[in-house]
């Protein structure tokens, strides 16, 4: 248990030093609400094909269709935020490093810009090797967890309207209505995410991403007369 | 003996002076450990650290310290160091 709160706290260190937090609920609403339309649209697809012949498919077809995409975004999500985040928090240590005229083992000094250091700051010294400073290690933790939230938000939120294709032998439009209705109160719960974190507009919010997803319902339903 | 050491900073905004101390004050040997800012910029902020201890407290470990929260000691300003039994 002592281990543990000391774990807790590291980690709340860590996300305080690299400004974790933000960053985490950003990416969360983007990758979730991108996974809830991307469902949507998949969803709207396999209605028009419902309707156009309704013994042509079966739920477990729209299951494995949806969570083959649910993954392939999380995948995605997971592998491009990984890189893309190692990249710009490696570059954000190094541009500390620059300011902080720190040299690295071999002995060669980082600075390149020498305008905004007063004489007594340019004083260079040796750094022994080391595991890294808390700062790398915050925006290591910071990297890992940035890129779990991008992988799992996407399969979180295209996953959900899925749940009533669990149930039943035979796909019925009550899969699609009760889909539809988890859609919807998972994009309402978004825009409330949202208007927490800015402190008000939650029904604003609310309404906007409700009528994006009506939005993706409504063009692929046009789709569907091509 | 009693050991005291005044040094001049620099650091990045994060880690805040708070942490920086509290995590100066595990170094062995450390006492008392009081911090002052002296400038701040767009990236850096230089801080006086002013750090009273006992023998076990070795500016090498207080740059060991330092450096493990990316910032840089740039001098050492004044160094006391005062027998236990010393009277003024």
């Amino acid at each position: 248990m002592v281990i543990r709160m000391g774990l807790i706290k590291t980690w709340q260190e860590y996300s305080k030093i690299s400004n974790l937090g933000e960053i985490a609920r950003r990416k969360f609403f983007n990758n979730c609400f991108d996974g809830a339309l991307t469902c949507a649209g998949i969803i709207s697809g396999m209605l028009l094909l419902f309707l156009a012949n309704p013994d042509l498919l079966v739920p477990r077809n729209i299951v494995i269709t949806g969570f083959a995409t649910a993954f392939a975004i999380g995948i995605s999500g997971l592998w491009g935020a990984f890189l893309s985040e190692e990249a710009e928090r490696k570059k954000k240590v190094l541009d500390l490093k620059k300011e902080m005229v720190i040299l690295d083992d071999d002995g060669t000094t980082q600075l390149q810009d020498t305008k905004n250091l007063d004489v007594k700051k340019k004083k260079i010294k040796k750094e022994k090797k080391k595991k890294g400073s808390i700062i790398e290690k915050s925006e290591k933790f910071a990297t890992i967890v940035a890129s779990l939230v991008d992988g799992g938000a996407p399969v979180l939120g295209a996953s959900l309207p899925l749940i009533p294709f669990f149930f039943g032998e035979e796909l019925t439009l009550a899969h699609f209505f009760v889909s539809y209705i988890i859609l919807i109160g998972l994009l309402v719960y978004l825009g409330i995410f949202l208007g927490k974190i800015s402190g008000g507009g939650r029904l604003r919010y609310a309404l906007h991403l409700v009528a994006a997803g009506i939005v993706t319902l409504i063009i692929s339903l046009l789709l569907g007369h091509f | 003996m009693k050991i005291e050491y005044n040094i001049d900073v620099l650091k990045p905004h994060q880690p805040s002076n708070d942490m920086l101390a509290r995590a100066l004050k595990k170094v062995e040997g450390a006492k008392f450990v009081s911090i002052k800012t002296d400038e701040i910029d767009s990236k850096t902020t230089s801080i006086y650290v002013k750090i009273v201890g006992t023998e076990e407290l070795t500016i090498e470990n207080i740059e060991e310290e330092l450096s493990n929260y990316n910032c840089s000691l740039h001098s050492l300003d004044e160094v006391t160091i005062l027998d236990d039994d010393w009277e003024k």
